[in-house]
């Protein structure tokens, strides 16, 4: 009984085994760096795996990570894109995204997918089952996306895989179409709980390759980072155009993309608090006016900082992780881009062979690169590639060693398509209003979409939207502008889905065009819900997440192609399977897509007004008194007749009960008339006078002992104050 | 000064309705900004009837869409080709456009109150008549409470909904007191329509239809002009005489509340051919009823449903609407004599304790107190009414302040406007009670003339 299934098990596989090729997968894995200004270095890590679609369909797995391919399996999701992200990209200083911002998320978790459709509610269910076992997967807290996180953008979103026939159905909605589902979770904070098993989906593990300087502390100390998981097939045509398609793949690319400050990341170890340096070492500019013998005004550094990646990630490069078989030689593991020219020392098992990049190339020659990077970079940009060494155990380190010339100034190129940013105006918790402002650096006009997922407690009013155009590039000069108002823009397309209270929230989709060298602010008004206090998080003051809004820019021209956006080994290498973003691009239903440069604003924070947490019993209570007091009263008044005074008879059980009251008092009152009114009539005014005096003299007495008291309570502190209070109160009786 | 004294004597209702539309729009002219202020604030602006929320779903109903299908319209389908006619209210025509529709309903919810007040059925019904009938306001008086109420004045710069409402109730009153059923129950059904509660008031309205009529009947069967103002004693005996004429009180409710049915189907099915789907139904009758958007307002609800513990919720949700409930036919059995004090005083109920109530009904409420003005001796000699009033002076000056330190300047916190909240509601509450005593006094005065003036215990 239980041979069958051992058995059935080889069997089964065998069509697949003598249907596909021997290499049934391929891995690559690849790491860009690049320092940017400001002392910043950006590390863009790329792991390829792909397995053919019949093995994927029949579980046989061995590059592709079987957890996650169950997972997708099960939920029917052809197309997953996971982020898990923390920081902002400094637009402004560092340039363009890397990878065109197609593979970042906004901070926090986010999550879309093409998930297979099937009549109501089928797509909903399978979504809701999708994130729940990616929440158990990833260790985040993805099941919180329920169906007010969840949207189904139209204009945002392509599918970058080859979904033949179907993916275009899922407006229908149809039998078998595919749909989109986007969710977020701007409040998630992405740690090393997200980390550990993402390293677990690589093929090495995170043991072997440039996976071994994945380390939690070093990623989550990054100024800006993303884990990303894209799941998607790939299809390539036949060869002789017969239309049909063949050599279906599976592909999972995880990226992990961060920008590291270079200084603090290379603090020791065993000092990691910044203290403040001896003075000795510090360099005093004495061009300063008020330079003087006891101050000193530091000399900013006038090159860039020395680094290696030992320093930066803890260890160095251990190892590698070549698993395709075949084509070794080819593979590039390592890139460097420089954006001037700069001594490299590459370091082979702690041997210090130093040797300069351009003048004695290591193992693999690091050469033709200029050819490649100079049709998608500026000239000036200098590209080493290096590959790993192949003895399992040897490390592989890059120094550089720091540089006393400036950094060469920024150039034109370095313009991101697009700036944006977004606030939240007005004071106060009732009504505020949105505010985005995109500003476009190029001479040209630019079509964008501008997506926001808004949560149901922000009610935004539509009716409110104005898209307001300023000329001028100039920060200020758009500022002074906008205030007088600038010209009214129009919306090409807008999708707009309002938000139901605690059922769904609010999806904005905008497309419109941003004119050359201008600005344009968008903004509309919104009221701030006030919610039960049990929907409140525990730190409620604190305000709610709102998701940034992701922005496509739809027509790049090609000179704003990101320099990192091309993978740089792909154009070299010949593999036929590792297909690399770049090269597959052609083969996706809506080529464009993958050019567009996408970009994400950071998160808001959204004050919401808050009860009083500690009330809900005297509010209950008090509500009611008040509601009670209403009926009470007019009720009565309805029920009752009115009756003169005199005429209110007098009931059998009152009128006995009075009467033994009166027997009470007459008996009992006797007695004490008898004695009080006696003394009473005697004493007078004399005791009257007594009572008075003795009143007093108790109350003197009264306080003397609390002072006393006080004053031994106090002990040695109060002791002196004791006797004089003490004093005063003997002086009074 | 003779000459507009003059002016004023001969034609004062003129005088009158140009004054107070002429104050609204001067308002509405020198502080351009104060109409979307007095939209944006809580006391004014609910869920429910917000011209904020009203423009959001006019925006969304102009593009195809539906405007139901979303958490923030919650307003009767038929305002919206209504609003539609008129310019969008973020330019200023727009803006002066509203304010002038709803100053002419203002007018015409005023003129409807002198209506009501001039047929005398305050003070006098089939089987009452008042002994301080000589003490009513005039109606010229009446109208102008209603007019120059500031609640009344800022409301319709806020420009909510409700006003609709209002007007209907009032207009369903007015052609109440002159018999005319059919209208009378077409005009509640619209206001029924308009937001839920003047459901409430389809009892009390009935019988003071009912009333009229047979006074009518009464009136001419005596061959006397049906002036409202039947000597009492002919009257007493025609009714004695004539129980023949008069349309059976059955027959007659079966035919008012068909009528309501009737004209509300109507509506709503004419609202269902101008939307894409049903779901207006539960999006703007269901809200009222569970209550989800808890916005602050000045009734009891909002915070008492903020602070609710969840499992409780549904049971006190269904308390508060039948609360609400117990006091229709109570109210209609005990006012029997006096039907227009029921439908008064169930508008006073509907005020307090409605769950998106707001500053706007409580003003209309108080007006249409004014239609009970023979009886204000008896409520101010021997109940509290001076308290009451100087503590709902006091609650309408602190809310918008407690507000605000809430809201804006954040140094109090919720429980600053849920108290200022409380006095309101306990102050309208007590001034309910007084009314209800005072009129219960003089009915109980007129069969009784002996205890006028002397202390009275109720048993």
């Amino acid at each position: 009984m239980k041979l069958s299934p051992l058995l059935a098990l080889p069997l089964s596989l065998l069509p697949f085994i003598l249907a596909t090729p021997a290499p049934s997968g391929t891995y690559t894995e690849h790491l860009a760096l690049r320092p940017l200004p400001s002392g910043a270095l950006y590390a863009g890590f790329t792991f390829t795996a792909t397995t053919p679609l019949p093995a994927y369909r029949a579980q046989h797995f061995r590059l592709f990570p079987r957890s996650l391919a169950q997972i997708l399996q099960h939920a029917h999701t052809e197309e997953l894109h996971l982020r898990f992200a923390l920081g902002r990209w400094d637009d402004e200083s560092w340039g363009p995204r890397p990878r065109g911002g197609n593979r970042e998320g906004g901070a926090g978790v986010e999550i879309w997918a093409w998930v297979e459709g099937g009549g109501d509610g089928v797509v909903e269910e399978r979504w809701s089952e999708l994130v729940n076992s990616l929440s158990g997967l990833f260790c985040a807290s993805l099941n919180f996306i329920d169906g007010t996180r969840t949207t189904r953008p139209v204009l945002t979103f392509e599918p970058e895989g080859t979904h033949h026939r179907r993916h275009r159905q899922s407006e229908s909605e149809g039998e078998g179409g595919l749909v989109l589902m986007h969710g977020t979770l701007p409040h998630e904070v992405v740690c090393t709980e997200n980390l550990t098993p993402f390293l677990k989906l690589l093929p090495c593990k995170g043991n072997a390759g440039i996976s071994t300087l994945l380390d939690g502390h070093r990623l989550f100390d990054a100024n800006w980072q993303t884990l990303s998981i894209d799941v998607r097939p790939i299809c390539t045509p036949a060869p002789d155009g017969s239309g049909e398609e063949e050599d279906c793949e599976m592909e999972i690319q995880q990226t992990v993309d961060l920008v590291l400050d270079i200084e603090r990341s290379t603090r020791p170890r065993e000092d990691p608090i910044p203290r403040p340096r001896p003075i000795e070492e510090i360099e005093c500019d004495t061009s300063k006016a008020y330079h003087g013998q006891d101050t000193c005004y530091p000399r900013p550094r006038a090159g860039e900082m020395g680094w290696s990646l030992a320093a930066i990630f803890g260890a160095a490069v251990r190892g590698n992780c070549h698993l395709s078989g075949g084509g070794d030689g080819d593979t590039r593991d390592v890139s460097l881009h420089l954006a001037s020219p700069r001594p490299v020392q590459v370091l082979l098992n702690n041997e210090n062979e130093n040797e300069n990049a351009a003048t004695n190339p290591p193992s693999p020659p690091p050469a033709p690169l200029n050819a490649n990077s100079s049709s998608s970079s500026p000239s000036t940009l200098q590209q080493h590639l290096y590959t790993l060494p192949s003895p399992p155990g040897q490390t592989f380190d890059l120094r550089l060693p720091p540089t006393t010339s400036p950094p060469t100034p920024e150039n034109e190129n370095a313009h991101p398509p697009l700036y944006a940013t977004r606030h939240i105006t007005g004071s106060g918790q009732e009504h505020g209003a949105m505010h985005a402002t995109l500003r476009n650096p190029h001479p040209h006009a630019q079509r964008i979409v501008y997506f926001e997922a808004l949560p149901w407690y922000l009610r935004g009013f539509m009716h409110t939207l104005v898209l307001s155009y300023t000329e001028g590039n100039d920060h200020e000069k758009e500022e002074g502008r906008e205030k007088e108002g600038g010209r009214v823009l129009p919306v090409e397309k807008m999708f707009y889905l309002p938000a139901i209270d605690r059922q769904r929230g609010s999806q904005l989709e905008l497309q419109f065009v941003v004119p050359a060298r201008g600005a344009v602010a968008l903004t509309y008004q919104f009221d701030k819900a006030v919610l039960r206090y049990t929907e409140y998080p525990p730190d409620a003051n604190r305000g709610f997440d709102v998701a940034g809004a992701v922005i496509r820019v739809l027509t790049p021209s090609s000179a704003f192609s990101s320099s990192f956006a091309p993978q740089p080994h792909s154009s070299s290498t010949t593999n036929s399977g590792s297909n690399n973003s770049g090269s597959n691009n052609n083969l996706t239903t809506t080529p464009q897509a993958q050019h567009d440069y996408y970009l994400r604003t950071p998160p808001l924070l959204l004050p919401l007004p808050t009860p009083d947490f500690s009330m809900p019993y005297n509010v209950i209570i008090l509500t009611s008194t008040v509601i009670a007091l209403g009926f009470g009263s007019l009720f009565n008044l309805i029920v009752r007749r009115f009756v003169l005074v005199e005429e209110v008879p007098v009931s059998p059980l009152l009128g006995s009960l009075r009467g033994l009251g009166g027997r009470v008092r007459g008996r009992f009152g006797g007695v004490v008339g008898a004695r009080f009114g006696g003394k009473g009539s005697g004493g007078g005014g004399g005791e009257g006078e007594d009572g008075g005096g003795d009143g007093r003299g108790g109350d003197d007495g009264g306080d003397g002992v609390v002072r006393e008291a006080v004053g031994v309570g106090g002990g040695s502190m109060a002791a002196g104050r004791g006797p004089e209070l003490d004093g005063d109160g003997d002086g009074d009786g | 000064m003779d000459a507009l004294r003059q002016v004023y004597h001969d034609h004062p209702r003129t005088v009158l309705f140009s004054s107070a539309a002429a104050l609204r729009i001067l308002l509405a002219v020198t502080f351009p900004g104060l109409s979307d202020l007095l939209t944006g604030r809580v006391e004014i602006s609910t869920p429910v009837n917000s011209f904020k929320r009203l423009q959001e779903g006019l925006f969304l109903y102009e593009r195809g869409l539906d405007p139901y299908d979303g958490g923030i319209f919650h307003q009767a389908p038929l305002l919206l080709p209504l609003f539609s006619l008129l310019p969008s209210s973020l330019t200023w025509v727009g803006r002066f456009a509203s304010i002038l529709l709803y100053t002419g309903l203002d007018l015409l919810t005023a003129d409807c109150l002198y209506q009501i007040a001039e047929s005398g059925a305050a003070h006098t019904s089939r089987l009452f008549s008042s002994p301080r009938k000589d003490r009513t306001w005039k109606p010229i008086s009446v109208a102008a409470v209603y007019l120059f109420n500031p609640f009344t004045l800022l409301t319709c710069l806020g420009r909510p909904t409700t006003v609709f409402t209002t007007f209907f109730t009032v207009l369903s009153v007015s052609h109440a007191c002159q018999a005319q059923a059919v209208t009378a129950a077409f005009a509640l059904a619209i206001a029924s329509y308009t937001s839920l509660h003047p459901v409430l008031l389809l009892p009390p309205v009935g019988m003071l239809c009912y009333d009229r009529l047979c006074v009518q009947i009464a009136g001419d069967s005596d061959g006397l002009a049906s002036d409202g103002h039947p000597p009492d004693k002919a009257l007493d005996s025609k009714i004695a005489t004539d129980q023949r004429k008069q349309p059976t009180s059955l027959s007659f409710s079966i035919q008012i509340v068909a009528t309501f049915a009737t004209a509300t189907a109507f509506l709503l099915g004419l609202s269902r051919l101008l939307l894409p789907s049903w779901q207006f139904l539960p999006s703007v009758y269901m809200t009222p009823l569970t209550m989800p958007d808890l916005t602050p307002n000045p009734g009891l609800w909002w915070y008492f449903f903020i602070e609710m513990f969840d499992a409780f919720r549904e049971f006190f949700l269904g308390v508060f609407w039948l609360h609400m409930l117990s006091y229709s036919v109570p109210f209609c059995l005990r006012f029997q004599k006096q039907p227009l004090a029921a439908v008064v005083l169930m508008m006073g109920v509907v005020a307090v304790f409605e769950p998106y109530a707001n500053v706007g009904d409580a003003g209309a409420w108080l007006s249409c107190l004014a239609l009970l003005s023979h009886v204000f001796e008896v409520s101010s000699a021997h109940r509290y009414t001076f308290p009451a009033l100087a503590t709902l002076l006091y609650a309408a000056l602190l809310g918008p302040a407690f507000h605000h330190l809430w809201i804006y300047a954040g140094s109090g916190n919720a429980n600053f406007f849920y108290a200022i909240t409380l006095v309101w509601s306990l102050a309208l509450l007590i001034l309910l009670t007084d009314a209800v005593y005072s009129v219960l006094r003089d009915e109980w005065e007129a069969e009784r003339p002996e205890g006028k003036g002397r202390e009275v215990r109720q048993i």
